[in-house]
Order: structure tokens, then sequence, then C-alpha cells
């Protein structure tokens, strides 16, 4: 990784040039120490050694890159096949020339290795050296005459006296050194223009065996200074054999020539016998300059295609990820060149496409987001709202319309209205009025239907609006439908008040006349008619006065319905008021009663006056109901409930009477409807007026009801406040 | 150093490559060595080698390539619980040269600057085999110590012509070093 990076950021050209150099300089070291006269020859087998390592590294080297490249093409990864294409051709462009200079440069190198050597020249050195020979032997033939003769005049003298005849005898003859020793090698004597403190130098014992058989030595030696001296030993003929050893320096200038001479041949000789060598290791060195060199070029033909290539390659998966959707690729701009322009311009691209894409994004969002408003509209909204398209498909249906309807008609989206009636039956009737509507109206309309659901009879009220494209095309039509059942009982009931009130307001007035008058009547001509028509008159009176007693007391409650109430809310134990309400209905009247109260009741806020109004006139109710019956019974079931978490108490109120028929159940709590033949059949419905004002409910117990008894369930709320003062404020209103 | 370290793994390197074959016979061999010490305290060394060249070596040699010999000896001083350091450490050249001239075999102790010729190789052979009295100025030498110490003698490639010298390394019939001799001795 470290590798990678640093190879990333360090310059091309800076790697390329210190490579080549480095190269360069190794190659030339190398080439310079094979020429004999560079002082590089002790360093050549280590320059031999670096070469070779630097191509088993770049080998290396190249071997990795193209490892890497065919695990690339295997993997098919972007510009890999261009990569393999570029090198190919630049290893193929390197190889072909210095191929070809190489091949010849070999041919070259043998012919002219081979072109140094030729019999004539060989000879030539031969006889060369044959005549230096010739020369010296000349010499050296007379320099042994000359030995022997000193060793034959030495012959007879005395040992002591070999020092001087040496020194006389030398006197006569050329320069040169004398030495007489013994077998075992004891100078006796030594004289000799060049010898001063150091002994003269002996020769070996093969030179004195050979002079011990009677053959004379005589031989040119070189010196270590590149002259020649002239060796002869011969032996001094005596009991005790004693040798003498002349050594003559040959003369400079033959010495010199000699010494070229034997130079020439010497290296000939070396050259003809290196020959093959030579050859071989020029032809080595050749084509270790020749390897690497190639490794080279196809190293940096690696390199730099892989730079070149680069771009293109960010470019490729770059198209590859705009097309994947990430819009949020930037490639390096890394040259000035038109892959560089390339490169922006992509860049360019994908940002616009990146700005276009999140507009799009954002757009629709907003879209969405006003569709989930609108949908939560139409979900809030209490009227329920059906859409259709022009093929009467059912497209929207918001939960209001499911209420109404008592149908989960959004489960049944995208269904024609054809279909939705067999599969709804129970709106079968709706859908065949809706079905009319959508097909024959061309503006708005409206209907109100009664129909029976599964929850009883309900008034619907919808109207319908067609739509248009904006070609004015019909595109289908939006029904907005409201159940107005409430509504019209709600209208119902002040029809029923307006009536009780100017009934009790018309009837009333005249009744205390009417009864006066028929009282005087009475006073008046009681003792003036006979005791018959007395009788008749008073029995006559007697009923008029009654009735309208009768009367009053029916306008009275028709004016207690109709009155608008007041009601002062206070804190209410709803508990004890039930106790002492039971408490004024003595067992005597015909009823027992039954009470259960929660013990952890809250208080009410209520009107306590009101609502002991509503617990008598239950009470009333129920003995009406019972007044049949010898064993009455009645029970109060007073507790705290939670529905739709909020808080109420729940009163359920039970008796064992007749209970209320399944025709009246839905209109027992209107007014003059009544099952009993007592009462003014306003009883329980100012208990529901009563009720409703305090924001309460009531409704008929329909787990009790029936021949055994009715029950009604009334519930109160606890803690809604504004419930009461909004009840307040209505009533007062009212 | 460097170079000697270089020139032993490359020696290493053809043996393994070339095997121990047929040029095995050719080789330097000690056979004696022995250090001893003047009544002055100076040492001498007195050896036994037998050279034997392969046919490559001297057919050099008679066509003018000079070969050139290195000796080398080392001193270690013997210790009992420690590792023995090298007190002493001395190497040395001698040429053998062929002169087509005189038709003579040159013998050339290099660091002692004396020449010899030999009318014949055999001679020379035997005469540069029996090493007398060399002297050797190990003057760091502790009296009354034990040490070891070992000699060997190779011929030199580097010292080859430059064409002749990555042949050599080569080919074992130029390796012709010697195993190193061991011996102890008392100063």
């Amino acid at each position: 990784m470290v590798i990678r990076k640093l190879r990333i950021r360090l310059p091309l050209s800076v790697v390329v040039i210190v490579l080549f150099a480095v190269i360069l300089a190794s190659l030339h070291l190398m080439s310079t120490a094979t020429q004999d006269s560079s002082g590089l020859g002790g360093m050549y087998s280590l320059l031999v050694l670096i070469n070779s390592v630097g191509s088993v590294l770049l080998l290396i080297l190249v071997g990795a890159n193209v490892y890497g490249l065919a695990r690339q093409l295997a993997r098919r990864a972007a510009g890999s096949r261009l990569t393999a294409r570029m090198v190919f051709l630049f290893s193929l462009l390197a190889l072909a020339p210095s191929s070809i200079v190489y091949f010849y440069s070999m041919q070259f190198l043998t012919r002219s290795i081979d072109s140094w050597f030729d019999v004539a020249l060989d000879r030539a050195m031969e006889e060369a050296l044959e005549l230096g020979r010739a020369a010296l032997d000349e010499r050296m033939r007379t320099l042994l005459r000359q030995t022997e003769l000193v060793a034959a005049k030495l012959q007879m003298a005395p040992i002591s006296e070999l020092p001087l005849r040496l020194a006389e005898l030398r006197e006569g003859s050329e320069e040169g050194e004398f030495t007489i020793f013994s077998r075992q090698g004891r100078i006796i004597a030594a004289d000799g223009s060049q010898l001063g403190f150091i002994l003269p130098e002996l020769p070996d014992t093969g030179i004195l065996l050979q002079v011990k058989q009677g053959k004379a030595y005589i031989r040119v030696e070189p010196n270590a200074d590149q002259t020649f001296q002239i060796r002869a030993v011969v032996a001094i003929p005596a009991d005790d054999p004693l040798f003498l050893q002349a050594l003559f320096p040959i003369p400079i200038r033959l010495s010199y020539l000699a010494d070229t001479v034997e130079s020439a041949y010497v290296h000939y000789k070396e050259m003809s016998f290196l020959r093959d060598s030579l050859k071989q290791t020029f032809s080595l060195t050749l084509s270790l300059v020749l390897l690497l060199s190639l490794l080279a070029a196809i190293w940096v033909a690696f390199v730099s295609i892989r730079r070149i290539v680069a771009p293109v390659r960010r470019l490729a998966e770059g198209t590859r990820a705009v097309a994947d959707g990430r819009y949020g690729q930037r490639l390096p701009v890394r040259a000035r060149d038109e892959l560089g322009f390339l490169v922006e311009s992509f860049n360019i691209m994908t940002e616009r496409i990146a700005k276009a894409s999140e507009e799009a994004r954002e757009s629709r969002m907003e879209v969405e987001r006003q569709r989930a408003y609108l949908e939560t509209v139409l979900a809030n909204l209490s009227s329920g709202v059906l859409s259709f398209d022009e093929e009467l498909k059912l497209v929207t249906a918001n939960h209001a319309a499911e209420q109404i309807l008592h149908a989960p008609l959004r489960e049944h989206g995208g269904e024609a209205v054809a279909t939705l009636k067999t599969k709804l039956p129970a709106l079968g009737e709706l859908f065949d009025r809706l079905e009319q509507g959508l097909r024959k109206a061309t503006g708005v309309w409206r209907e109100e239907m009664s129909w029976t659901g599964p929850k009883g009879r309900q008034e619907l009220f919808w109207h319908g609006t067609p739509l248009f494209d904006a070609s004015g095309n019909r595109q289908g039509a939006v029904v907005v439908l409201d159940d107005v059942t409430a509504l019209i009982l709600a209208q119902r009931q002040a029809a029923w008040s307006e009536v009780a009130r100017r009934l009790a307001h018309e009837i009333k007035n005249p009744l205390t006349p009417i009864q006066l008058s028929a009282e005087r009547l009475r006073h008046k001509l009681a003792h003036r008619i006979s005791e018959r028509d007395a009788e008749v008159l008073d029995r006559s009176t007697r009923t008029i006065v009654q009735q309208v007693e009768a009367m009053k007391s029916m306008v009275n409650a028709f004016a207690e319905y109709a009155k608008p109430s007041l009601i002062q809310l206070q804190r209410v134990a709803l508990g004890n008021m039930l106790e002492e309400v039971v408490a004024l209905y003595p067992p005597q009247s015909g009823l027992r009663f039954e009470i259960k109260v929660d013990p952890d009741l809250p208080e009410l806020m209520a009107d306590p006056v009101r609502l002991r109004q509503v617990l008598h006139n239950l009470i009333k109710n129920a003995q009406e109901a019972l007044s049949s019956a010898t064993d009455g019974k009645m029970s109060f079931i007073v507790e705290r409930v939670i529905e739709k978490g909020e808080p109420y108490v729940q009163i359920l109120v039970r008796d064992n009477g007749p209970g209320i028929p399944e025709d009246q159940v839905d209109r027992i709590f209107e007014p003059y409807v009544t099952t009993k033949s007592k009462g003014t059949g306003l009883g329980l419905a100012i208990v529901k007026k009563i009720i409703e004002e305090h924001g309460g409910t009531i409704s008929v117990d329909n787990d009790h009801n029936g021949p055994h008894g009715a029950g009604f369930v009334i519930r109160l709320p606890i803690l809604a406040g504004e419930v009461h003062s909004e009840a307040n404020a209505r009533t007062t209103g009212a | 150093m460097n170079q000697i370290g270089f020139r032993r793994w490359i020696t290493a390197l053809c043996l393994l490559v070339a095997g121990v074959g047929p040029g095995s016979a050719a080789g330097f061999t000690i056979q004696k060595a022995e250090l001893f010490q003047h009544e002055d305290f100076t040492y001498a060394l007195d050896a036994t080698v037998e050279y034997r060249f392969s046919d490559v070596a001297i057919d050099a040699l008679r066509n003018g390539v000079p070969l050139t010999l290195i000796y080398r000896l080392k001193i270690q001083r013997v210790r009992t619980f420690w590792w023995d350091p090298t007190v002493f450490e001395t190497s040395w050249h001698w040429v053998l040269r062929f002169h087509p001239l005189a038709r003579v075999y040159q013998w050339t102790a290099v660091e002692a600057g004396s020449t010899r010729n030999f009318a014949s190789l055999p001679t020379l052979l035997a005469t540069i085999g029996n090493i007398r009295n060399l002297p050797i100025t190990a003057d760091r030498l502790e009296a009354s110590a034990t040490y070891h110490a070992a000699l060997s003698v190779a011929l030199d490639i580097e010292s080859l012509p430059l064409p002749l010298r990555l042949l050599a390394y080569l080919s074992p019939q130029w390796h012709l070093s010697s195993p190193w001799f061991r011996w102890s001795f008392a100063s």
C-alpha cells in the first residue's frame, strides 16, 4: 500500500531517469571494465553480479506486473485490455530493434575477435621469438665457453686461493658475477661488478643435479625488472667437486628488444588462449545489457502505460458509478492534456446530473409531502370522500367514508363499482344510486338517501363532482359523503321542543279560566237546580276540573322538556346522591333497589338538581313499566370505565320489567314514544336531554333488553372540564 | 572484505551448481603446517603444501596467463569460557608465470618482492610446496598462551584476466582452494 502510494507520488519522469541512469552507469562501468587498460578490472565480477541481480529484480518486477495485469484481465477490470495491448506493443517495439542490434553485434563481435588471429600472424610471432632466442643463443655459447675456461683455470687452485684467482680471472672477461660454491650450497668465493653486500642467488637443486652429471647449465633468465640475465653453471672438477656460477647481464638494448618480443608473444598467446573466453564474456556482457535494458523498458512501459490508462480507467469506473446511480463521483484531474479535458468534462457532467437528480428528488419529495398532507386532510375529514376514475373504478376512499359506510373500502381500491357491488352486497343499493350519478351527471349533483346499513338506519347525503383534465376530458368523479342521521335527529328534537313550547304557551293560558268557570258554574247552580241535575252538574264539572288538571300537568311536562336549561356545575358524589334519591322510594312503592358503586369513583362535575331529575325520571319510568308486576327490582351499577383513552363514569340502570320492544329501541328517547299506558312520554326524552347537556351519552343496554327487563347505559365524562363548560355555553346560548 | 565474502559466496554457489565431479582430483592440500618461534621471539612458518593444478590451469599458465596463489593465515587465541578472538590475520600472494623466451617458470613473492626462476614446473611446485622458515610478523602473541592457527591457499580467480574470470567462477576446474589446515600451538 505504502509502495503503491509512493509510486504514485513520485513523478514518473524522475523514477525513469534515475532508473536509466543507474542502469546506464552500471552497464558503462561493466563495459569499461572489460577493457584491460581501465582500472575497473577488479570490479568486473562485482559489476556483473550487480547487473545480474538488477536483472533478476527487474524480472521479478516485470513478472509481478504481468501477473497483476493477467489478474486484472481475468477480472475484466476497467482499462486492463488497453493496458495489455499497449504493453504488448511497447514490448514489441523495444524488442524488435534491440534484437536486431543484438544479433548483428554478436556477429560483428565474433568476427572481429576471430580476425585478430590468423596463421600468418601466429607464425610471425613464433618466428620472432625464435629469432630472439637465436640472438641470445649465440651470446650464451660465447659466455659458456668463457665460463668453462675460467673453471678450467680454477681447477688446480687450492680452495684458500680461489677468491684471489677468481678476481684475477674476472679481470679479463666481460662484466659478470662469478660465484664458487660447494655442493652443500656454501659460497667459497664471489666476485662481480654488481655484487655488493647481497649474497648471490644460487641455482636450484635441479640445475646442480644436471651439472653434476657433467652437463653445463646455461640459460637466459628473466629478472623481476623485465631485464634478462644469462646464468651459466659449470662444475670445477676436483675430489670434492665445486661449482662455478656466472651471471651475465644482457645489454640493455638487447634486453629491451627481447622483452618486447616476449611480451608481444605472451600477449598474443594469451589472447589466442582466451579467444573463446573473450567471446563468451563479451556476449554475456552484451546479453546482460540487452536483458537489463529490455526489462527496464518493459517496466517503464508498464508504469507509464498505467499512468496513461489511469484516467481512462477512472473514467470507466466513474461511468459505471453514474450508471449505478452514484452521482457523487469526482475524478481527479491530473493532466492538462486531452484526457484531462475529458475527465474534467466528465466531472462537469456528473455534477449536472447530480444536481438534476437532486432537484428531481426534491420535487418528488415535495409532491410526496403534499400527497401525504392531502391524505392526512382527507383522513381527518369528517365527510367521507370517494373518488372514481373514468372507468368507474374506485381510486380513493378515506377513513371517514369507511366509517360512514361500515365497509373496508380502501382494501377494494382499483375495483370497478360493479365488482364492489358484488363484493360488498350491503352497499349494493348505495352503489346503484352512485353509479347512476357517476355515469349521467355532467355537473355537480346532490343526492340524499335513507340507507339501512349494518349499524342501523342512516341518513346519507352526498354530492358528486365530475373531474376533467386540462383538455376537458372526463377523468372520473369525486363524491363527498355525509352521514346526516344525527343532524336530522337533532332537527327533529328541535322541532319537538318548539311544538312543546308552543303547546305549553297556547294551551296553558285558557286552562285556568276553564277550570275556574266550571267551578263557578257548579257553585252558582248547585242549589238552584234539582238534585238529579245537580248530581249531573257536579259530576261534569268535576270531570272538567280533573281533565284540566291533567292537561295542566301535561302542559307543565311539555314546558319542562322545552325549557332552555341552565345547568350549574359543581362537585357531585354520585354514590351519595343515588342513595338519597332511592331513599325517597320506600318498599311500599313496589320496587326494591340494588346499588353497586365503585369505591374509587371520582367526583363528577354536574348539576345536582338536573342529575337528580334524571334519576327520578328513570325510577319513575321503571315504576310505570313495572306497575303490573308485584315483585319489581331495579339495579344501579356505577363504575369507572375507559374507552378510547377517555375516562367515563358509567351507570348501568336495569329493571326486570317487560323490556323495550325491538322496533322502538332506536326511537325510545324521542318524545311521545312510549310503551306504557301511563306517563307523559317525555321522561326518557328529558333524561337524554340532560345527559347530553352534561356531555354524556345514554343508550339502550342491548345486553340487557328483552322480556326479562330493560336496561340503559349512561356515560358521563370525568375530567372533561371543557365539556362541561361547552355544555354550559350551549345551554346558555339556547 | 566484501569482495572476499562475495567470492566465497560465488564459490559456494558454483560448487553447488557444478557439484564435486571429475574436477575434484585437482586442488591444493596443506599436509603440514607449523609455527615456531626463533630465539629473538619472531615467528616463522613451516608448511608442506601439495599443489595439484587442473589441466586447464596449467594450460593457461603455459599460454602466458599468470596464476596467483593467495595464502591466508589466521591465529586465534584460545579462551576457556569465552569465544576465541582472532589476534592475528595475514595473507600473501605468490604469482607463477611462464616465460616463453627463456622457457622458465618464474615464481614471484609479491609482498616480499623476490623472484626465482625454475626450469620446470614440478621443480617450482616442489620448491614452493616446501615452505621453510617463512617469517611471520605476529608480534601480538602473548607468552604462555594457547593459540589455534589456520592456513589456507587458493588460486585467486579475481587476478585472472578478465575474460577468464566469469568462466572461472562457473567452472570447478578453477576452484583449487585448499581447505583450512588447523593446528594448535603454545607460545
